[in-house]
């Protein structure tokens, strides 16, 4: 029921797109059958991959079935996904690295994750939120000596 | 992805609730998977030919539907709480939107320029130079979305990857 719920909201989303779509076709003259082909000169981009056409730089097949000799297209595809892909992965990596001071997890601490102290910390262990309750718990515990400050001190951090 | 409470020995191995999330995880890994792999294809006009990339196109934008509800949920809480989150979920949100928009625009706009599948469901469109255009654009915008729409998301894709690489019959993880 859900399902069919959500499926009828993007349905009528995409119907919204398109309508606009077409409104904006019929505010530029241009919608399906309206002959604009006959009155708008082709941009350049379209002249230019008709030329690419033209000169088989790109070469579209009419007939049915995958076209093996035609794999360069399919790897400069693939070469532009992977390059955006790539640089975004940077991107997110090199600002999460930024965000945390450079300074990776400690090793076999891989379920580790920091808190907003920036400190590494368990997972299991309840978030950072309740501090002043992990403050007296670490007061308890004798756990003030912590290099990074008594501010920090509660059980289950780990200290980089 | 998280995996919610730690479980002790008592715990059964898989419960209910958490073999449903393990299977709609799988769902959206490979659904996902498969959109991209086919989008991939269907832009790679010379390698397809006409007629499969017509034919793709229409899977696509059935599939894409699929994807879209099965998000829906997302959707709705992005919107949401997009005033107080963070700069970076607001970018998410702004490319998925981006890339709903020129998606749509160009499934609708091949549909519009189609010269095989249509005609062979009996269907004769007038040749528009505007659909034209407006497909030979979203296009590559479409191709410059995709992969940043999917690398947004590469820790959920390597994580996922990952426990399905580990994963056996029988096993909770």
């Amino acid at each position: 029921m859900k399902f069919v719920r959500h499926l009828s909201a993007v349905v009528l989303a995409v119907a919204v797109i398109v309508g606009l779509g077409m409104l904006w076709a019929h505010a530029c003259g241009g919608g399906p059958g309206s002959g604009s082909s006959l009155r708008r000169a082709p941009s350049r981009e379209a002249l230019l991959r008709l030329e690419q056409v033209k000169a088989s730089v790109i070469r579209v097949h009419s007939g049915n079935g995958f076209h093996l000799a035609d794999t360069g297209d399919l790897i400069r595809t693939c070469v532009i996904e992977a390059v955006l892909a790539t640089v975004v992965i940077t991107g997110s990596a090199v600002r999460r690295r930024h965000r945390r001071g450079g300074v990776s997890p400690p090793p076999g601490r891989k379920a580790a994750c920091r808190c907003r102290h920036g400190l590494w910390r368990q997972r299991s262990i309840a978030a950072c939120g309740s501090a002043p309750m992990m403050l007296a718990s670490a007061a308890s515990s004798g756990a003030s000596a912590n290099p990074a400050g008594p501010g920090h001190a509660w059980p289950g951090h780990v200290v980089p | 992805m998280n995996t919610g409470s730690p479980t002790s020995l008592a715990d059964p191995p898989v419960t209910a609730s958490r073999r449903r999330i393990l299977a709609r995880t799988r769902l959206d890994f490979w659904l996902d998977g498969l959109l991209l792999v086919a989008y991939t294809f269907a832009y790679s006009l010379g390698f397809t030919g006409i007629a499969i990339h017509e034919w793709l196109g229409i899977g696509l934008g059935v599939v894409l539907l699929v994807h879209l509800t099965l998000h829906w949920d997302w959707v709705i809480r992005t919107t949401r709480r997009l005033v107080c989150r963070g700069s970076r979920e607001r970018v998410v949100w702004l490319v998925n939107l981006l890339l709903l928009l020129s998606m749509t625009l160009c499934i609708a706009s091949g549909i519009l320029i189609s010269q095989v599948a249509l005609p062979r469901l009996g269907i004769t469109l007038p040749a528009s130079s505007f659909w034209r255009q407006v497909h030979g654009t979203t296009a590559t915008l479409t191709l410059i979305l995709v992969p940043i729409h999917a690398a947004l998301r590469w820790r959920w894709i390597v994580g996922v990857a990952r426990r399905f690489a580990a994963w056996r019959p029988g096993r909770s993880r």
